[in-house]
């Protein structure tokens, strides 16, 4: 029943995002505003821990490292959505451009890149999610 | 925050990563659809998600010791 219900919520959330193109926006965005506050709960957490239990000193240097990976990822997404909005070219995609004569090659490399770069941040995005549930659990002792 | 709420939280993260690339996609193929006041609004939102929930650690080391002092 429950896996069920995961179904149903994953399979609205697939239609409504194929519905209209400002619902794209807005789950993209609450997507990354989740992930964000992921992280923020996880240094909370984590710092928590560091100060009042009996946590190793190099334990808290990895977490930190961790979380300063988890962070840079976070803010290059979200820099890469706002470029996204502000119609321009991510450096990465601007370099891939560079060799077209042609206005109809500029727009498909473009394309093709920026594919590349959201499969790139979606495994990122997963992989911190997984990164930052680990330290969450950890701090919790 | 409660244990079940970050919970809730990581399942719903994972869950909605299951449609984050279609989603991004449809994103990227209306990006030319938005008024000027939506893009506005999202940046917005953007920016003040960078600003309030992606602080170093070093920023909450500091917060919990001013909270709890050295233990």
């Amino acid at each position: 029943m429950r896996k069920f219900s995961v179904f149903l919520f994953v399979l609205c959330l697939v239609g409504c995002a194929s519905f209209g193109g400002r619902q794209a926006y807005d789950t993209t965005i609450s997507v990354y505003a989740r992930a964000a506050l992921l992280y923020d709960m996880a240094a909370r957490t984590a710092a928590r821990a560091c100060i009042l239990h009996n946590v190793p000193e190099e334990k808290c240097d990895e977490w930190g490292r961790v979380l300063e990976e988890a962070r840079r990822t976070l803010l290059d997404y979200g820099n890469f959505l706002d470029a996204m909005l502000a119609l321009e070219p991510t450096p990465e995609c601007l370099e891939r451009t560079k060799i077209c004569t042609t206005e109809e090659c500029r727009q498909r490399n473009l394309q093709i890149c920026y594919e590349q770069q959201m499969v790139r941040y979606s495994r990122a995005i997963e992989r911190t999610i997984g990164a930052l549930k680990k330290i969450i659990e950890e701090a919790r002792g | 925050m409660s244990e079940k709420s970050t919970e809730a939280l990581i399942i719903e993260s994972l869950i909605t990563l299951l449609s984050m690339f279609p989603t991004l996609l449809q994103m990227f193929q209306n990006r030319g659809a938005l008024t000027e006041e939506d893009i506005r609004y999202y940046r917005e939102r953007i920016r003040v998600i960078q600003e309030t929930s992606l602080r170093s650690f070093d920023k909450y080391l500091e917060e919990a010791r001013e909270l709890y002092g050295d233990g």
